[in-house]
C-alpha cells in the first residue's frame, strides 16, 4: 500500500472526537490532512464498539508488559498500547452467549457515554459543518435521583413545566424551586442572594438562601446542576446549570440530546466522513503503524514532523501534527516532566434484557394519555457512606444500541482508592438495583491525568510553541456525562486555530466553521425568543 | 396602523417599515383589517426595527409589487360589480387572496361566484372537490396567516356547505370510503370525511401554537358540528383530556382553561351538587399548582376567579382565602395574587361576622393601597377598589 503524498499539512493521530473534529475543519479549510488510527474502527477513546469489539479491547489492555505469553517472539506492545494499558486498567467482560454472539453486531457501546447539550460548543459546530446531517440524536426522557429510603428513583423535574406537574413535590417548596431556577436562569453574578457565598458548597447555598429542604438539595446539586460531588463551590455549579436551563427547549423539554449508535463515536465518524469528503486521507489499523516519529527542533522549519508508517515506503513529512498524549513517546509529551494528579473513574457497561422496573412510570389515574416508556434515561445515586456519586446512563433501542426490548446501562462513578479498587466491586450493587439478570457486564477503571491546559512552554520542543504539534487532552473533570463532549469540541477548535495560527488568516472564500472572533453563530433572532420552560 | 403599513406587512416585509409615506388614495379600496405578520411568530418575540432611510428604500422597490396589485384588485373589483361568477374570476379571486388574505370582501365574492356561479351546474361529487380545493386553499394561507378571521370564517363556510352523501344511489366503487360508510352514515360519509380533516388540521395547528385562541375557537365549533354518525366519538371528556394535555405542556395558556371552562360548566350542570362539588375541589387543586409554580401567570388566576365564582360556599372562599395568603407571604410582590386575594377578602366579609368583615375589608384595602404603588398604571382602578371597601 502506498499514500498518494510524502508531505501533508497536518497529520492527526488518533480519530477520537476532538482530533475528527480538528482534522474535519482543517480539511474544509483548505489543508491537506493525512488521518491515521492505529484501531481498526473510528473514534479511538470515544469509540462506539460492537459486542465482540468490546471485548477485545478489554483483553488488549488487560495485558501486560509481563504477561505470561511473553516471549522472545512476542513484539513489545507499541507506545499507543503501552499508553492504553496505563489508561485502562482492570478491564473485564462477561462471555458472550451464544445468543449474544450471534446478534453481536446489533450493538454499539460506548467507551465515553455521554449527554450532549443542546446549546454550546459541540452542537453549534454539528450544525456548522453539516455534520450533524450523519448523526442522529434523540432527546433525554427522564433525569431520576435515587432515594435510599424508599429504595425507589424519583423523576426530578427541570423545567416550569414539570415542577408544575410533579405531584410529589409540596406548593411551598415549588415556589422555592421555581425562585431557585428563576434565579440561576438570570443574571445572577452579583445578586444580593449570591454575594460572600460564592465558594459555598451548593447544597449550602441552596439552604442558606432559597431555604430549600434537604431531599430536594440532593436533587438540584445531582440532577440539575450535575455536579459530581457535594462540596463542589456555588459559583462554577450556577454557571453551569444556567448553561442547562438555556438549553432546555430548543429541541424538546430536556437540556440534552443522546446521540444514536454511541454517541461520541458515531459523531467522531461524521467528523471524519466529512473530513475525507474534503480531500482527508484516512489510514486505520496495523497500516496505520507508526514505525518511527521525529519532531526536529529547529525553529523555523517548514515540515518539522517526520514519521515513517507502514503503510507507506517512504518517510512522511508534515508541517503540523495533532495528537492525544498516547500515541507519543515520553520524551516527546509536553509536560516530560511527568503528569499531574490523576483522576480514576470507575465504569460498567452493561446490557439489560428488559427496562428497570424500578423506572418505570408509576401508575397515574389521571394519566391524560397512553405514555411509552423511556428510551433513555439518566439515574443519579447521590453519595453513600465512602462511596462517591454513582451516574447512570439508560440507553435503549430507539438509540440504535441494542436489538428491540434490550438496553444498556452505563455506570461511573470516581474512585479516590485507585490502587485497591476493583470497578466490578464498586459498581455491581448499582448495576443490581436495576437489573437481577443481565445479559452481559463489561468493568473497567479509566485513568486521567489531571493537569491544566498545557501551556507549550517546554524548551525542549519549541514546535508546541510555534503550534506545531497540538496534543490535545482528555477531560479530566468530575462531570463528563455533560461536560465531556463540549470538552472535546472546545479541545477540537483549539487544535484548529493553533494549526491556521492568525485569525484573520483565513483566506476570504474559505468558509471557516467559528466566526473571526470565535462566537458562533446561533439561529437569528434567538436571544429574543423568550426561555422555554421558565 | 396606516393602509401602507399593512400593504407593507403583506408584501413580504419582516419589519416594519416607520415612517414611509404611501399616497393612500391609490389605495382607497384598501381595507386594513389588523395588523399580522406574513410569517407565522410565536408569542414572546421582538419586533426590529428599521430606520427611515431603510425604509424608504424598501418603499421605492416595493413600488412595482404595489402597482401590481392595485391592479389586480381593481380588476377584481370590477368582475364583481359585473356580477361575474366564472371559474376565470374564481382564479383571480385566489391571485388577489394569496397577496392578501384579509380582504373580507373578496371571500364574500368567492362564496357567490361559487354558490351562485359554480354550484348550481355541478353534480354533488363536483362540489365536494370545489370545496376539498378551498379548504386545501385556506390550510396553506393559515400556515401563513394562522390568525386572520376570514380565512377561518371560509373554512366554517366551506363545512357548512357540504352535500349529504354518497347517498345509496350514488354510485361507488367496492372499498372506497364511500361504499364503506352505508345505511345510516351513507348521508354523512362526505361530511364525516370533512370533519375528520378538520380534527387533524386543529392538532396540527395547536401543536404548532397552542395559544392560538382562533385554533381553539374552531375546535369548539368543529367538536359541536360533529355529525352523530361521526366515529371516533369526542366525548366532553376527550377534550377535558386535551386541555389537560396542553396545559400540562406549558400552563400559560388561557385558551386551554378558557375551553376547560366551557367543557365542566356543561358538565356540571349534569351532575348532583356532592359530585360538582368534588369535580370543583380537583380543579381548585389543579389551577392552585399552576399558581404556585407560578403567581405571575394570569391564566391561571382567572381561572381560579372563575371557579370561586360570584357566591361561592364559605368554606371554599375560606379556604382559598387562607390558600392565597400563604401565597402572598412568599410572593409579596406578585400584582395577581393581591389582586385575587383583595378581592377574595372583600367577598368573604360579606359572608362574615360584622367585626370578622371589618377585619377582610381592612386587609383588603391595605392590599389596594400596595398595589396602587407596585401597579401604578392602575392606581386610580386600585383606589376605587379601596374605596368600596369602606362602604
Amino acid at each position: 500500500m502506498e499514500l498518494e503524498s510524502d508531505t501533508y499539512d497536518v497529520v492527526v493521530i488518533g480519530t477520537g472526537l476532538a482530533e475528527s473534529l480538528a482534522a474535519a475543519s482543517l480539511a474544509n479549510s483548505g489543508k491537506t490532512v493525512l488521518h491515521l488510527d492505529p484501531n481498526e474502527y473510528y473514534g479511538a477513546s470515544q469509540a462506539s464498539l460492537t459486542l465482540d469489539e468490546l471485548s477485545s479491547w478489554a483483553t488488549a489492555r488487560s495485558g501486560s508488559s509481563a504477561s505470561a505469553e511473553a516471549g522472545p517472539s512476542t513484539p513489545a506492545p507499541s507506545i499507543y498500547i503501552s499508553a492504553q494499558r496505563r489508561r485502562y486498567t482492570h478491564a473485564s467482560t462477561s462471555a458472550l452467549s451464544p445468543a449474544l454472539q450471534a446478534s453481536r453486531r446489533q450493538y454499539a457501546l460506548s467507551l465515553y457515554p455521554a449527554l450532549l447539550p443542546s446549546r454550546g460548543p459541540l452542537i453549534s459546530t454539528l450544525i456548522t459543518s453539516g455534520v450533524s446531517n450523519y448523526v442522529g440524536f434523540r432527546i433525554l426522557d427522564s433525569i431520576s435521583v435515587w432515594r435510599g429510603e424508599g429504595q425507589e428513583v424519583k423523576r426530578v423535574p427541570g423545567s416550569k413545566e414539570e415542577v408544575f406537574k410533579d405531584k410529589s413535590i409540596g406548593l411551598v417548596d415549588k415556589r422555592r424551586l421555581m425562585k431557585f431556577l428563576m434565579f440561576v436562569a438570570g443574571e445572577f453574578e452579583g445578586e444580593e442572594l449570591l454575594k460572600g457565598k460564592e465558594a459555598l458548597a451548593l447544597p449550602e447555598f441552596l439552604a442558606q438562601s432559597f431555604s430549600i429542604p434537604p431531599g430536594l438539595c440532593q436533587e438540584i446539586t445531582y440532577a440539575i446542576a450535575h455536579c459530581s460531588s457535594p462540596n463542589e463551590a456555588t459559583l462554577p455549579a450556577l454557571q453551569r446549570t444556567r448553561r442547562y436551563l438555556k438549553s432546555i427547549g430548543r429541541y424538546g423539554p430536556s437540556a440534552f440530546l443522546v446521540g444514536q449508535y454511541g454517541g461520541a463515536g458515531e459523531v467522531a465518524q461524521g467528523f471524519c466522513r466529512a473530513c475525507a469528503v474534503k480531500g482527508g486521507t484516512y489510514v486505520l489499523g496495523s497500516q496505520a503503524d507508526i514505525e518511527s516519529l521525529d519532531i526536529s527542533s529547529e525553529k523555523d522549519i517548514e515540515t518539522p514532523i517526520t514519521m515513517k508508517l507502514a503503510c507507506h515506503p517512504r518517510p512522511i513529512s508534515a508541517k503540523h501534527l495533532i495528537t492525544t498524549p498516547d500515541h507519543l513517546p515520553p520524551h516527546l509529551l509536553p509536560n516530560p516532566t511527568g503528569p499531574g494528579p490523576e483522576r480514576t473513574t470507575a465504569h460498567c457497561i452493561a446490557v439489560l434484557s428488559s427496562f428497570p422496573v424500578l423506572l418505570r412510570r408509576k401508575a397515574d389515574a389521571e394519566e391524560t394519555e397512553e405514555r411509552e416508556e423511556d428510551d433513555t434515561a439518566v439515574v443519579l445515586f447521590p453519595p453513600e457512606g465512602e462511596r462517591g456519586l454513582v451516574r447512570g446512563l439508560l440507553m435503549g433501542e430507539g438509540t440504535g444500541s441494542c436489538p428491540a426490548g434490550q438496553f444498556i446501562l452505563y455506570l461511573s462513578s470516581t474512585v479516590t482508592d485507585a490502587d485497591a479498587v476493583d470497578p466490578k466491586t464498586v459498581l455491581r450493587p448499582y448495576l443490581e438495583r436495576l437489573s437481577q439478570e443481565p445479559l452481559f457486564e463489561a468493568y473497567y477503571l479509566s485513568h486521567d491525568t489531571q493537569s491544566p491546559p498545557t501551556a507549550p512552554s517546554s524548551s525542549e520542543s519549541p514546535q508546541y510553541a510555534a503550534g506545531r504539534v497540538v496534543v490535545v487532552e482528555s477531560y479530566s473533570q468530575g462531570e463528563s456525562i455533560t461536560e465531556g463532549l463540549d470538552w472535546e469540541a472546545e479541545q477540537g477548535e483549539k487544535a484548529f486555530w493553533a494549526v491556521m495560527g492568525d485569525k484573520d488568516k483565513l483566506e476570504a472564500g474559505v468558509k471557516g466553521w467559528w466566526e473571526k472572533d470565535g462566537e458562533v453563530e446561533e439561529g437569528e433572532g434567538e436571544e429574543e425568543v423568550e426561555l422555554q420552560g421558565l | 396602523m396606516t393602509p401602507a403599513d399593512a400593504l407593507g406587512a403583506l408584501l413580504g416585509d419582516d419589519e416594519r417599515a416607520s415612517g414611509s409615506e404611501l399616497d393612500i388614495f391609490s389605495v382607497h379600496n384598501f381595507e386594513p383589517g389588523s395588523v399580522y405578520r406574513t410569517k407565522a411568530r410565536m408569542h414572546g418575540v421582538k419586533r426590529t426595527r428599521v430606520t427611515p432611510q431603510a425604509a424608504e428604500a424598501k418603499r421605492l422597490k416595493d413600488q412595482a409589487k404595489i402597482e401590481a396589485y392595485v391592479a389586480l384588485q381593481t380588476e377584481v373589483m370590477q368582475r364583481k360589480q359585473a356580477k361575474e361568477y366564472t371559474p376565470e374570476a374564481l382564479k383571480r379571486t385566489s391571485d388577489l387572496l394569496d397577496l392578501n388574505p384579509e380582504y373580507y370582501t373578496v371571500w364574500n365574492y368567492r362564496r357567490h361566484i361559487l354558490l351562485r356561479g359554480l354550484f348550481p351546474s355541478c353534480a354533488p361529487a363536483e362540489i365536494v372537490n370545489l370545496l376539498a380545493a378551498d379548504l386545501r386553499l385556506t390550510t396553506a394561507y393559515l400556515q401563513i396567516h394562522p390568525k386572520v378571521y376570514w380565512i377561518w370564517n371560509h373554512r366554517m363556510w366551506c363545512l357548512e356547505n357540504v352535500p349529504l352523501g354518497p347517498g345509496p344511489d350514488a354510485s361507488d366503487e367496492p372499498g372506497s370510503s364511500a361504499a364503506a360508510t352505508t345505511g345510516k352514515e351513507g348521508r354523512e360519509g362526505w361530511r364525516n370525511e370533512f370533519w375528520k380533516t378538520e380534527l387533524r388540521m386543529l392538532e396540527a395547528m395547536l401543536d404548532a401554537d397552542p395559544r392560538n385562541f382562533h385554533a381553539w375557537g374552531y375546535r369548539r365549533y368543529v367538536v359541536r358540528s360533529l355529525p352523530a354518525s361521526f366515529t371516533p366519538k369526542r366525548t366532553p371528556q376527550d377534550e377535558l383530556r386535551y386541555t389537560q394535555k396542553k396545559i400540562e405542556a406549558n400552563f400559560s395558556n388561557f385558551s386551554a382553561w378558557h375551553l376547560r371552562t366551557k367543557l365542566l360548566g356543561g358538565l356540571w350542570e349534569e351532575m348532583d351538587p356532592g359530585e360538582v362539588k368534588a369535580a370543583k375541589d380537583a380543579e381548585f387543586e389543579l389551577v392552585t399548582q399552576a399558581l404556585w409554580t407560578d403567581p405571575n401567570d394570569q391564566s391561571g388566576w382567572l381561572y381560579h376567579r372563575w371557579l370561586i365564582g360570584a357566591a361561592p360556599p364559605e368554606d371554599v372562599l375560606r379556604r382559598e382565602v387562607k390558600n392565597i395568603r400563604e401565597l402572598h407571604e412568599t410572593e409579596p410582590d406578585s400584582n395577581w395574587c393581591m389582586n385575587a386575594l383583595a378581592h377574595h377578602c372583600t367577598l368573604l366579609s360579606t359572608m362574615a361576622a360584622s367585626d370578622e368583615g371589618e377585619k377582610l375589608r381592612l386587609e383588603a384595602r391595605g392590599l389596594y393601597e400596595r398595589l396602587e404603588v407596585v401597579d401604578a398604571d392602575r392606581k386610580e382602578r386600585y383606589r376605587d377598589m379601596a374605596q368600596r371597601t369602606l362602604s
